[in-house]
């Protein structure tokens, strides 16, 4: 660790250094190989890459109030459609949940001082600024207007700055492959005594899932990439059926990586969302085991259903009927993880506070995702949807609903253990609302547009398909009214919050456990295990503001470390 | 003839057309979910599709009633303190996963059965070949046809065989529920069985680039006699209008060539990138070019010539013109030459188009 002192362990909270000002200067952070500072920044990068997409997207949607040219031209709208995709899924959903809100709580649920190697951990911080770099470098080059996926042979042909772009996702690829490495190494040899994996918080069982995608998919994705831009730079002739390649196996290797890179998204939301409902409803989580294993069941079958996104591009017959029977196999973890859920909130005290409703929001937002997947996996109706706004309201809801909810509700969650600040939770609750109903209205009329013939990526469409668009883009500014006050919901809670205490929500898991925010180390010395969710132990001290561990009040457990 | 130069001036008249003014189905109809149903197979779709929604519905309604009604139930006002239940129960788990599974298996089975009936051909069908480029369709019918827009006979199945010149497009027809990926350097085929007459939409669903969402073409079913009709019209309206006596090949000295010329250019979907005026789209305007210095993107000058114009048609990239990209699709081969000779005439009257 490069950073500085830490006191004896007997010293008292008010007089001890934490993490965050446990030494000064911008380079102390870049350099840090602390993983609650790296946690941090990439948290700052994330969600600063998360509004650019936003930026893109508004873009998008108000160039689609009126069919023709509302705004800008074609090319212009082919840019931000491309650019709003690649941005939020490379720079913000994939990173997102793992590498930020992870980095932070991973070890801290383990009581580990840091990840199993900090050195790749910081590395794969600087990897993903890098990228972003080139996509930033992308925006003021040619651009780049080839939709997120770079099929070929558009992206081989297309004058814009396709190899910037790739260049840039592969590095981001590397990133990805660290993160989940360290994770996986971390989860296996860092657990204190007394953690057996059934007493891992469902956080890390999700965490581990993700990071086994990770490891496996993503080097597709880099070979996949290398040979686009060796096609691009020196006429390879692997895709492009004019060099003797074809363009359908590029669609096999994307796919390939970017199929199980929806769960590389989605596993971490619904990590989150097992220890959001859990805390504040304050109930142990129902089906323990049926929820970590359905994790690593969606893990690999995620690897073997690609070829759904392929019923329409002329692959054989056979291949559709194996992928969409595989397919229909994954509906069957991811449900049992919703009615588990539901099942954990049976006679608990629901606490409606904003990570809750971030939570619960999840629920509706996944459901909805989940039910409009069995569409696109049926064979014969997904061919009439197949490139529709059917399926870009579908993955929005399984991405945004999802992997943005749990975000938001993972970030409301760790936020008082992060900054040891508390937030306005009536204002909370607010964005939350507001956010919830404005995507409801951006995209459940897409469904419609979809199932009545209105392909995606289009910057015209015909007249009839005008109302739902405009109800659509009104829905874009109402979501962004709600993103924006818990944005400065938390930022104000950052200036002037309240402190926060040790444990605001009367959470079991361990990094709940020590001082807020923590010190550098983590812990003073290795935490006493117990159960992750034995939240009915925690009682509410308001004294403190937090909850305390009853049988530290009967005085039985004196030695606890996180008493006051 | 003057019934060519009424056609061509209807046609003059479709070009300047807003595409948006188009519709799905030109005379509505369908459901607040779905287009009109116009082929054999779009009715099965509609029913695989309205059994999912119903399984979702159902569904849906119990994860949003249970959940409502713990949130009612068992918020921390209504219900303070959470009390402890059993935290497993495996036949719970069994019953909330097999049964639904059933459920899953069922919609694969129909959505395998339904996608047979859509991929399979009956073994006797009208052949069209489809040409996709960026960003225009071309039908070829079996007599030599060839057209932009897509005409069809009712009640007869057609198979499409489609390859693209360029990029990958994908063939959507809306009110006929099929699609097909479009890929350069394969063919891939589509069919269906139209079951009413009318017009009807084709888009384009595979991202192709800048004017993607202007790939659309007009369907138009028809009966069989009028479908007969229009293939015979289409077949012989350029010897017709080019001979007073087509056996004998005595030409008509009233033929207007560029008007002829005009009808080419729309069929070919040339309007997709060009305009007659000088005003650029993709590719430069036509107005004005015949008989004047064209300066290339390599620096050097060209005199546009009869032999530039057809040299640009049937190798566009080999000299491409200041300011634009590589973007054209070579017609080597695609257009016959009486067709040609018109074209070129066509464009030849432009020259003095400012």
């Amino acid at each position: 660790m490069t950073s500085t002192t830490t006191t004896h362990p007997t010293t008292s909270h008010a007089a001890e250094s934490n993490y965050l000002n446990a030494s000064k200067g911008i380079l102390s952070w870049l350099f840090t190989l602390d993983h609650k500072r790296i946690g941090i920044m990439y948290l700052i990068g994330v969600v600063s890459a998360f509004f650019l997409g936003g930026v893109f997207a508004l873009g998008v949607r108000s160039e689609l109030w009126t069919p023709g040219k509302t705004m800008v031209d074609h090319d212009t709208y082919n840019q931000m459609f491309t650019l709003h995709g690649a941005v939020m899924v490379f720079l913000f959903i994939i990173p997102g949940i793992p590498a930020a809100l992870g980095n932070f709580a991973l070890p801290l649920m383990l009581g580990a001082k840091d990840v199993a190697f900090p050195r790749l951990n910081l590395a794969s911080f600087w990897l993903w600024l890098t990228g972003a770099i080139l996509f930033v470098a992308v925006l003021f080059t040619t651009g780049l207007d080839t939709g997120w996926t770079f099929y070929t042979p558009y992206s081989t042909t297309t004058s814009t700055n396709v190899i910037a772009a790739t260049a840039g996702a592969f590095i981001l690829g590397f990133s990805s492959i660290f993160t989940g490495l360290n994770f996986m190494v971390t989860i296996h040899k860092m657990r204190p005594p007394g953690m057996g994996w059934f007493k891992l918080p469902l956080f890390l069982w999700g965490m581990y899932s993700t990071a086994l995608i990770q490891v496996l998919a993503t080097p597709v994705l880099g070979i996949t990439l290398l040979l686009l831009i060796m096609e691009r730079a020196m006429q390879f002739g692997i895709f492009d059926p004019s060099l003797g390649g074809d363009p359908v196996l590029y669609q096999h290797f994307f796919w390939f990586y970017s199929h199980p890179a929806v769960y590389i998204m989605v596993l971490p939301a619904m990590a989150v969302a097992s220890e959001l409902i859990s805390v504040h409803s304050r109930k142990e989580i129902f089906g323990y085991k049926f929820i970590g294993f359905s994790s690593v069941a969606i893990a690999i079958l995620g690897f073997l259903v690609w070829g759904h996104h392929m019923y329409t591009s002329g692959q054989s017959k056979l291949a559709s009927v194996v992928f969409s029977f595989i397919t229909f196999g994954i509906a069957i973890p991811s449900a049992i993880k919703v009615f588990n859920w539901l099942t954990t909130l049976y006679k608990g005290s629901i606490q409606m506070n904003s990570p809750m409703l971030y939570g619960l929001g999840f629920i509706w937002l996944f459901t909805i995702g989940g039910v409009t997947g069995l569409f696109l996996s049926t064979m014969s109706t997904d061919v009439p949807l197949h490139d529709t706004y059917f399926v870009v309201a579908h993955f929005h809801y399984v991405m945004v609903g999802g992997a943005l909810w749990a975000f938001l509700g993972g970030l409301h969650h760790w936020f008082p253990k992060m900054f040891g600040k508390m937030y306005n939770d009536k204002v909370g609750r607010i964005g939350s609302l507001i956010s919830f109903v404005g995507f409801n209205t951006i995209f459940f009329p897409q469904f419609v547009l979809g199932t009545r013939g209105m392909p995606r990526r289009y910057y015209d469409y015909v007249e009839e398909f005008q109302t739902l668009h405009q109800v659509s883009t009104v829905g874009a500014y109402i979501l962004l009214i709600g993103l924006l006050i818990a944005l400065f919901n938390l930022i104000s809670a950052l200036l002037s919050g309240k402190k926060a205490p040790d444990n605001p929500w009367g959470a079991a898991s361990l990094e709940w456990q020590t001082a807020t925010p923590p010190i550098t180390h983590n812990f003073h010395e290795v935490p006493k295990v117990h159960d992750p969710y034995e939240v009915d132990h925690y009682t509410y001290d308001a004294a403190i503001g937090g909850y305390v561990r009853k049988d530290q009040i009967d005085g039985t457990e004196v030695n606890e470390p996180s008493v006051v | 003839m003057i019934h060519s130069s009424v056609l061509a001036f209807l046609l003059l008249l479709q070009q300047a057309e807003d595409k948006t003014k188009w519709k799905i189905a030109g005379d509505g109809g369908g459901t607040f979910f779905h287009p009109p149903q116009a082929s054999t197979v779009a009715e099965q779709l509609d029913r695989d599709y309205m059994m999912i929604q119903n399984w979702s519905i159902f569904f849906t309604v119990l994860i949003f009633g249970v959940l409502f009604y713990f949130i009612v139930k068992y918020n921390r006002k209504s219900h303070p303190k959470a009390i402890r239940t059993s935290t497993h129960n495996t036949a719970l788990e069994l019953l909330w996963s097999v049964p639904p599974g059933f459920v899953l298996i069922y919609m694969f089975w129909q959505g395998f059965v339904g996608y047979e009936d859509l991929r399979t051909p009956p073994l006797d069908t009208y052949k069209i070949s489809v040409t996709a480029q960026k960003w225009s369709w071309t039908f070829t019918y079996p007599n030599g046809v060839v057209s932009g827009e897509l005409h069809l006979p009712v009640d007869r199945p057609t198979t499409l065989t489609m390859t693209s010149t360029d990029v990958i497009h994908s063939c959507f027809i809306p009110a006929f529920r099929t699609k097909m990926d479009v890929v350069p350097g394969r063919y891939t085929q589509t069919w269906f069985q139209p079951t009413k007459t009318g017009q009807f939409l084709l888009l384009c669903t595979e991202y192709c680039g800048t004017q993607h969402s202007d790939m659309l073409a007009k369907v138009f079913v028809h009966t069989e006699a009028d479908f007969q009709k229009w293939l015979e019209e289409e077949a012989n309206w350029l010897p017709k209008a080019m001979y007073i006596d087509v056996a004998n090949k005595v030409p008509n000295p009233s033929f207007d060539a560029p008007k002829a010329g005009l009808r080419v250019f729309n069929s070919l979907g040339c309007t997709a990138c060009h305009r007659s005026d000088t005003q650029k789209l993709i590719g430069p305007g036509l107005g004005g070019v015949f008989d004047h210095d064209v300066a290339l993107a390599d620096g050097t000058t060209v005199k546009a010539d009869e032999a530039y114009l057809r040299k640009s048609i049937e190798e566009p990239n080999s000299q491409i013109v200041a300011g634009f990209t590589p973007q054209m699709p070579s017609f080597k081969g695609q257009i016959k030459p009486d067709y040609f000779d018109v074209l070129i005439a066509y464009i030849k009257s432009l020259k003095d188009v400012k």
